[in-house]
């Protein structure tokens, strides 16, 4: 237990240490600012504790936007859900004008993250939703995931599906039809046992 | 009645032989102007393709503003393929219209419905009250009874002759009650026809009764009316020549029931589908059911009615009908799985779709119908048959229970002729069904070649489609290369129904297509379709493969028909020798013709080149483009057709 929870620390240790704002992430023009919003960790992998990050510069030179850990709010809400979560944004280390609000996406999927409040004299209240084009959705992690799979994380490609639901046809049919058979030739053997000798 | 018996064969070689295959229903596959277009120029006429030929005499195009008021269309007529109808229009201004359309099939005799909407100009699309193609009416109760009473004709007659060729042959049979049924069987018959034939009499005619009667006379439906006909008259026939050869009228009411199956299997879902297979499996599931259930009010008549026969003769006559039975319901049990296994998508089509209901109904009838034989064959059987007389009494009930229960038996495959099964190929493209979490999901694509296509996506949950539904998503990835994943939001046309078009699948080979459906305040519920976008047999007019040694280069125009003064794009998968779409590349050169125009540079993107045109006047012209690779120059070019 003990390992395990160690090994858990050294992957939150390095994936916080080593982890940097990724290339799929939403730029937004707002006002006089540039908006960059996404998840910190990439790839956004279900399960890996991961981040809300957003950054905000003036588009005209650059400046990055100080103290919006106090004044911009951050809600996530998962596909179609009402259910929100909301971590507080903190500064991310040595970057100036870069917050992150720490959480682990538990299912893969499309999240949306919703921020209001202010930037400096702006009010905002912007939702950046993930798909392509915009910021990267949550993957399952099965391809990374070794020696075995977590139960329940495989994703069948479509053709798996069909093949699945065509076998579950199939055998559905086949074993009704089956035991059908099975009872019909019970009872023909039966009933030839019992036949008159005439 | 060798005259008979040779009539009989001869209508029945005729009409086998003169069964055309054909798809299942008619069902909408193209239209100009096309479904969800948006027009710069008001279009002249509205032109509908459907997948199978159509009797233009009970089809019918209309047309609506976005007010709802209709819009005095000119004559419908009947294209030259047989499967096309073209209206005329006079100008109409701005705004969305809805296209609603009725077709009877000259194949099956469905009738089916649709509609479809274009604009004209900026005006917004509108909704649809009925998106897409409905599946044809739903049955009425003219035409149940009347299948029913085809079931139950098909059943006497048939069974009349399999009770004395295979039960009753070495026995004396009471005559009276078997003539009475075999006239009930004819009787049963000649209704029936009767019955289907008003019944499409009643949903055709617009007034004009003679003429449609005339017309469905003259029509695929006229003859199986008048097939029907001849298998009643038939059995009529033998029914009142009670003093017949016993084998010549055996022999005749096997004809005059195969025939009236003939009859009933033309008009299936499976001969419309073109399924010889299919077709042979429904006539053995005839002949199955009439063996068993035909048979049993026979036994009931003869075996255990009032006349000559010891309790050890009628009890051999019910032993022999049990051995029947058995292989009759193996028949019945096979041949229902097989047909089963085709028409189902899904196994949870059985509950809830209502031709899966309907099924199910059916199955939970005839194990019960079972479990009652099974009481027979083991318990009031053996004891007639050692000459317990007082056993009639109960077998008697059991039999008439039996017969009753195949009554309702005979109504549920009534239902299951009448709609349509869920699983029904496209038209064209894709077809498929998924069921993620208690959610139905039908993917359905309007074309299987890359380029512009259109995305049907109808969501449902048990037998109502899904109300609430925040957004429907559609995202695509090439699965045996990198071009990048492209998404399309589709828009909500209808009750459950979902449409999006675009060009995401720009390339030959398989794609991923994952829809995601948005339930309001639900998770995403999210499935899996492969796309095979599959190379043309012959030149598809809207996408091409250009050869620009070392590369072949994949173009089409979006839209697929290029309008002079409309913008458009041309979209460019250039594929290297390896089959690998090149992204490393640029493009850059002209379209020469009645203007010249040169083409800005232009890089991939996601495997893709995207070349947006302002606009060209009419006229045809040639494009020559300049492929910039690795410090290597190739010529790509080809025609293009820019219309009036």
């Amino acid at each position: 237990m003990i390992r395990i929870m160690a090994s858990v620390l050294v992957v939150v240790a390095l994936s916080v240490a080593l982890a940097r704002p990724g290339a799929a992430h939403e730029e937004r023009q707002l006002g006089k600012y540039t908006v960059e919003a996404g998840w910190y960790v990439e790839p956004a992998l279900e399960g890996i504790l991961n981040a809300v990050f957003f950054e905000v510069k003036e588009t005209a030179g650059g400046r990055e936007v100080e103290g919006l850990e106090a004044t911009v709010k951050v809600e996530v809400t998962y596909g179609g859900e009402r259910k929100v979560f909301s971590p507080a944004l903190r500064v991310v280390g040595g970057t100036p004008g870069a917050y992150v609000a720490d959480m682990i996406p538990t299912k893969a999927g499309d999240y949306t993250f919703r921020f209001t409040g202010k930037i400096e004299d702006l009010t905002i209240d912007e939702k950046f939703e993930s798909g392509p084009g915009r910021f990267a959705s949550i993957e399952e992690a099965t391809d990374l995931q070794f020696p075995a799979k977590a139960d329940g994380a495989a994703e069948l490609t479509a053709a798996q599906q069909e093949l699945r639901d065509g076998l579950g046809r199939l055998q559905l049919i086949a074993a009704l039809a089956a035991a059908l058979a099975v009872v019909a030739i019970g009872l023909g053997v039966f009933a030839l046992r019992k036949a008159p000798r005439s | 009645m060798k005259r008979l018996s040779i009539c009989g064969l001869a209508a029945l070689g005729l009409l086998l032989s003169a069964a055309q295959p054909a798809s299942a229903h008619a069902v909408y596959v193209r239209s100009s102007p096309a479904a969800d277009a948006r027009l710069l120029r008001p279009p002249a006429e509205v032109q509908i393709s459907w997948s199978e030929p159509i009797d233009a005499r009970f089809s019918e195009i209309q047309v609506l503003d976005a007010a709802g008021k209709r819009v005095a269309v000119g004559k419908t007529t009947a294209g030259s393929d047989g499967e096309t109808l073209v209206a005329t229009l006079p100008p109409i201004g701005d705004g969305g219209y809805t296209v609603s359309w009725r077709v009877l099939s000259s194949v099956d005799g469905h009738e089916t419905r649709g509609s479809y909407a274009f604009a004209l100009g900026d005006a917004p699309l509108p909704e649809l009250i009925i998106a897409g193609d409905s599946g044809g009416r739903a049955p009425t109760a003219l035409e149940l009874a009347g299948r029913w009473l085809g079931f139950a004709g098909i059943a006497l007659v048939l069974g009349g002759g399999f009770f004395t060729l295979l039960i009753a042959a070495r026995t004396t049979v009471t005559r009276i009650g078997f003539d009475r049924l075999i006239r009930f069987g004819a009787i049963a018959l000649a209704v029936s026809a009767l019955v289907l034939f008003v019944d499409q009499i009643a949903s055709q005619a617009r007034g004009d009764v003679v003429g449609t009667v005339t017309g469905l006379l003259a029509s695929r439906q006229g003859g199986l009316f008048g097939l029907r006909l001849l298998a009643a008259g038939l059995a009529w026939e033998l029914a009142r020549r009670s003093r017949l050869a016993p084998r010549v009228r055996t022999g005749g009411l096997i004809v005059a029931g195969a025939t009236a199956a003939v009859a009933a299997m033309l008009a299936s879902h499976a001969a419309a589908a073109g399924e010889p297979v299919g077709m042979l499996v429904d006539l053995a599931h005839l002949a199955g059911v009439s063996a068993w259930a035909g048979t049993l009010p026979y036994l009931l008549v003869a075996a255990l009615g009032r006349g000559r026969g010891t309790a050890e003769v009628r009890g051999a006559m019910v032993w022999r009908f049990s051995l029947v039975a058995l292989g009759a319901i193996a028949v019945i049990v096979i041949t229902g799985s097989v047909a089963a296994f085709t028409r189902l998508s899904l196994i949870w089509d059985l509950i809830e779709t209502p031709y899966g209901l309907a099924l199910s109904l059916k199955i939970v009838l005839l194990l019960v119908a079972l479990m009652l034989g099974a009481l027979n064959l083991f318990v009031h059987g053996p004891r007639l048959r050692a000459g317990d007389n007082s056993a009639r009494g109960p077998l008697k009930r059991t039999v008439r229970i039996e017969i009753g229960l195949v009554a309702l038996i005979l109504v549920a495959a009534a239902f299951l002729t009448a709609l349509v099964p869920p699983a029904q190929p496209a038209a064209a493209g894709l077809y498929q069904v998924q069921r993620i979490e208690g959610t139905r999901i039908e993917l359905r694509t309007a074309s299987s070649l890359p380029g512009r296509n259109r995305f049907e996506v109808r969501v449902s949950e048990g037998l109502r489609p899904l109300e609430n539904v925040e957004k429907v998503l559609l995202r695509f990835e090439m699965m045996i290369m990198d071009m990048g994943q492209s998404e399309l939001v589709a828009t909500q046309r209808g009750p459950g129904v979902f449409v999006a078009e675009g060009t995401p699948t720009s390339m030959f080979g398989p794609w991923r297509a994952q829809v995601i459906v948005r339930p309001s305040g639900r998770a995403d519920v999210r499935a899996l379709f492969v796309i095979n976008v599959a190379a043309p047999e012959g030149t598809a007019a809207t996408t091409r493969i250009v050869s620009a040694p070392p590369y072949n280069v994949i173009v089409f125009t979006d839209p697929s028909q290029v309008v002079a003064g409309a913008p458009f794009r041309l979209s460019l998968v250039v594929v290297d020798a390896t089959g690998v779409a090149v992204n490393d590349a640029t493009l850059r050169g002209r379209v020469q013709g009645p203007e010249t125009l040169e083409l800005a540079e232009t890089r991939a993107a996601a495997g893709r080149f995207l070349i947006e045109v302002a606009g060209l006047t009419a006229g045809r012209y040639r494009v020559e483009l300049d492929l910039d690779r690795v410090g290597t120059r190739t010529g790509v070019s080809f025609d293009l057709e820019v219309g009036r």
